[in-house]
């Protein structure tokens, strides 16, 4: 008996090799697990490189991160990494963020620059992230090396210490050992919103430095929190997708799911032997690959000159 | 209805396609199979068309989906440095698939006049741009690196004269990127460069099985479709966070 290698997608309306798109679930799902970020803005670039319309990738992979990043989820919870107060307010934020960034999209549309502003967006965005982090850990790093491993003498509050601390509405954190105003994790919260709204993703690449640098949270509880976040976002995007779009496959999404499921847990497991500042410098240099790859589509002459209306 | 209805005009358009058309002479053919089934296992198909053309000629062979009108973003330089989509722009009477296959000895010219070269003066490009002729260029190599426009699309054979005819027998490759709806096999007869005869024929291609479903949920019942996959999903994801746990028992 032959086992099949080859699966016809109806939605995306071509065949693809099931071996592929379970190794392709499966390192992207590695990724989510150790940095808690969707895997979004890969996974859609890499399924158009297997012949998968545009609109068709960034929805079913919004519907296959709601299977890896439940299994995500589910392992951070069990090693006490998902802060929930903080992973709702966020929510919270973000579908505010979502519904304005919404908008936001269709005014940009109707004028014309749609395109423009979304891929600018993610070239300063994924540049100015991937390049903060990068050399925050790179410095940290060293420091690390060059000083005893003694605790820091607590200096002089930053000015954006204080302004936080001065914020109405203060409540604990304890999951995340911090004390933060409400308004904080909804504010960064819509902002992250309206920025993945526009971009066309879940938002983890930008939520997981939003929680490390504003919301001052540690590394591993930032993790766990991003993938309780993106769970729901991706359920919403599903639902509004397949409603609207027709764009959400499936099958394909089951087959991404079962390798990035996969992938996620043994990523979770890889991510607790990595130290804080080692998990940001990579996280950065993929930001950054990502980054200089959507650059270099912006800049060089395409093969052809013309677009399937649809994609982002 | 409506596939009917396409399939009369897609070979009504076909049959005034070939130009010169002389003193038509008897082309006969049959297609295995005679229609495509795209279920869960499809993966593109070999299309054979077998059949009779006039002693002394040679053979083109076509298949062809219904003219439809592609509405594509032209891409341009903004700021004298980046690339992005500009206007839209509408290629109108494009078919979704054009393969063509030829036997030896067709001439060149014959060829292109009833290959994609051919195909591409009866297609008409909608755009503010001035350059129409560049922007149809480059829709024809679209098409073509999605592999839905193809000449040398398969294989073509012929016999030996057998009093005033001789078989044919061609393989054409059928693309695993095709949609359903109605399609056209073309079998056109060539002498010294002239189509001499020409026949057409039908061939539907559908969803069956799981791909037939999952359309019809997907299309037909959105919201809910959405639903079921989210939870699906989640059971997914439950499922093998439940494997790792047991695989892991004790761990921590």
């Amino acid at each position: 008996m032959i086992i099949p290698t080859t699966l016809y997608l109806p939605i995306a309306g071509n065949s693809v090799n099931i071996l592929a798109i379970l190794g392709l679930g499966g390192g992207v799902g590695l990724l989510s697990g150790i940095f808690g970020v969707g895997g979004g803005f890969l996974m859609t670039p890499l399924l158009m490189m297997f012949g998968i319309p545009a609109t068709v990738a960034a929805a079913s992979d919004s519907n296959q991160i709601v299977g890896a990043s439940t299994s995500g989820t589910l392992i951070h919870l069990r090693l006490g990494n998902v802060d929930v107060k903080m992973g709702l307010l966020l929510l919270v934020g973000g579908v505010i963020g979502g519904t304005l960034g919404v908008q936001l999209i269709k005014i940009l549309r109707a004028m014309g620059n749609a395109d423009f502003c979304i891929a600018i967006t993610y070239v300063l965005m994924l540049g100015g992230v991937g390049f903060y982090m990068f050399f925050e850990s790179l410095s940290s790093m060293r420091k690390a090396k060059s000083k005893s491993p003694s605790k820091a003498a607590p200096g002089k509050p930053s000015a954006y210490a204080r302004f936080m601390a001065s914020l109405p509405w203060q409540m604990d954190f304890p999951r995340s050992g911090i004390r933060q105003s409400a308004l904080t994790p909804l504010f960064f919260g819509g902002l992250v919103g309206v920025l993945s709204a526009i971009m066309g993703v879940g938002g983890g690449f930008i939520m997981v430095p939003v929680m490390v640098y504003m919301l001052r949270m540690p590394m591993h509880v930032v993790v766990g929190t991003s993938l309780f976040q993106v769970l729901f976002t991706c359920i919403n995007v599903t639902i509004m997708q397949s409603a609207a779009n027709h764009t959400v496959d499936f099958v394909l999404a089951l087959l991404l799911l079962i390798g990035s499921a996969v992938g996620a847990q043994i990523g979770a497991r890889l991510g607790r032997h990595l130290k804080g500042d080692q998990l940001k410098i990579y996280l950065s240099g993929i930001v950054l690959l990502v980054m200089f790859k959507m650059l270099y589509e912006l800049l060089a002459r395409p093969d052809v000159l013309l677009a399937a209306i649809g994609g982002h | 209805m409506r596939h009917t209805l396409s399939l009369v005009l897609l070979l009504a358009l076909l049959a005034v396609t070939p130009g010169r058309a002389l003193a038509q002479s008897p082309v006969s053919f049959n297609t295995s199979p005679q229609a495509i089934s795209i279920n869960a296992l499809y993966n593109g198909l070999d299309l054979t068309v077998t059949g009779e053309i006039p002693a002394a000629s040679q053979v083109v062979v076509r298949l062809a989906g219904e003219p439809t009108t592609f509405t594509m973003k032209e891409k341009g330089k903004v700021l004298g440095l980046l690339w992005m989509n500009l206007d839209k722009v509408s290629f109108g009477g494009a078919p979704k698939v054009f393969l063509v296959a030829a036997s030896e000895g067709v001439p060149g010219e014959t060829v292109a006049k009833l290959g994609v070269p051919g195909l591409a003066e009866r297609i008409t490009v909608t755009t503010k741009d001035a350059d129409k002729a560049g922007l149809l260029a480059e829709f024809l190599k679209y098409q073509k690196s999605e592999k839905l426009y193809r000449e040398n699309a398969g294989t073509v054979s012929l016999g030996p004269d057998s009093g005033d005819v001789r078989t044919f027998s061609a393989v054409l490759h059928v693309p695993s990127r095709l949609s359903p709806g109605a399609y056209s096999v073309e079998v056109l007869a060539v002498k010294d460069g002239a189509v001499v005869g020409q026949s057409a024929t039908a061939i539907a291609a559908s969803f069956t099985g799981a791909p037939a479903f999952l359309a019809d949920m997907a299309f037909g019942h959105g919201t809910l479709y959405g639903i079921l996959a989210s939870i699906i999903a989640i059971l997914g994801g439950l499922i093998v966070s439940r494997i790792f746990q047991g695989s892991k028992s004790g761990a921590h």
